[in-house]
């Protein structure tokens, strides 16, 4: 595994936001709100490759060229909000530096036809990642601090409403267009598709739950960070695909089995 | 019913999500439901005490005052595991899809 280093300090920089009065905050909070922010910038560079690749399925499937077009400003979005990310970080005092590790390929998902294939992508990033990212951002900005601080995640959240939207709209659209084989196989993938959110949302469990002041500058809540991903999944994810005419409830169902199986 | 600061940061959360997810209206209906587990769900109400003003509201809404209970999907974590990386807001790369066998054979090794 091969360690890059993300480096936006110059970028920080340009246009950088003052830094922040953190008097009230404690040591404790500041650095799990300076990693927290160190992470997100890694991530939402990282981000941006996701989107990069969804352009090539989308061309692939005959999808809109319009569609394809915005996911293509979804790249810049993804960059913009790394570069966010690092003003943040720099304003609370700490290096616009970060190890980016592991940067597994998007699939592209040639056992299946085209158009399933982009949705199975679709789904997992537009449907769940992204409405994921909408409810937490927006979580966060209720109790957001500084009004430095707000403006960022207003920006970064006005994105991710655009992404999850793309996400059910192209879903919205084109399902109707599956056979009943591919949509059958769409279904058996959301079983995936949820266990890989759950997986990824899962070390929120072991994160720090900060003060509120520290809640204030980004610091983590992770029970409560947890409680955002699980009802979004099972009260907005999992009744949207089921709207499109995915056997969504029956896919959150058998990952649910899996659970108490084991327990 | 009153909720903590916490939790009304989680329920105008969701509902800006719900919103997004749907133009008809299903899911802001399926919100009902979440905010009324949210609201119940191992957060500290704000408390009489607290809400009158004989404590500041900070005793009520701080940091790990709800960490014992536990929470929904916390055991399949447990049984099944996390990926190590730290949850963003940057969406990872989808998963592949895997064959009906691996998938059984992954719950079998569990």
């Amino acid at each position: 595994m091969s360690t890059r280093v993300l480096d936006l300090r110059r970028t920080a920089r340009q246009a950088a936001i003052p830094l922040l009065d953190l008097r009230e905050v404690s040591a404790v909070d500041l650095e799990a709100a300076r990693t927290n922010w160190r992470e997100r910038m890694a991530s939402e560079h990282a981000s941006a490759r996701v989107f990069g690749a969804l352009v090539g399925g989308m061309m692939n499937a005959g999808l809109p060229a319009a569609e394809t077009s915005r996911v293509a400003d979804m790249v810049r979005q993804e960059l913009d909000h790394a570069a966010l990310c690092a003003k943040v970080l720099t304003a609370l005092g700490a290096e616009a530096v970060a190890a980016i590790v592991d940067l597994p390929p998007v699939p592209a998902h040639e056992d299946a036809s085209p158009l399933e294939g982009i949705l199975r992508n679709v789904i997992s990033v537009g449907c769940c990642s992204e409405t994921v990212a909408v409810a937490l951002v927006a979580t966060e900005r209720e109790q957001a601090g500084p009004l430095s601080l707000r403006r960022v995640l207003d920006q970064i959240l006005r994105d991710e409403i655009k992404h999850s939207r793309f996400g059910w709209r192209i879903l919205g659209r084109f399902a109707p267009a599956l056979s009943v084989a591919e949509r059958a196989s769409l279904g058996d993938y959301l079983v995936d598709a949820f266990e890989h959110q759950l997986r990824f949302h899962a070390p929120f469990l072991s994160m720090p739950c900060a003060s509120e002041a520290g809640v204030a500058i980004g610091a983590p809540h992770g029970r409560s960070s947890w409680l955002v991903f699980v009802a979004t999944m099972e009260t907005i994810v999992v009744p949207g695909l089921e709207r499109s005419g995915l056997p969504a409830a029956e896919a959150w169902r058998a990952v649910r089995r899996a659970e108490r199986l084991a327990a | 019913m009153s909720m903590t600061k916490r939790a009304a940061a989680r329920s105008t959360g969701l509902a800006l999500a719900a919103r997004v997810a749907t133009v008809s209206g299903l899911a802001v209906a399926a919100f009902g439901l979440a905010e009324a587990r949210l609201a119940s769900a191992s957060e500290p109400k704000v408390t009489s005490a607290a809400s009158d003003g004989r404590k500041p509201l900070s005793v009520v809404t701080s940091a790990a005052s709800d960490d014992t209970k536990p929470l929904p999907m916390e055991g399949w974590v447990k049984t099944q595991g996390g990926c190590g990386c730290a949850p963003c807001w940057g969406p990872p790369a989808p998963p592949r899809k895997r064959s009906a066998r691996a998938r059984r054979r992954a719950r079998g090794a569990r």
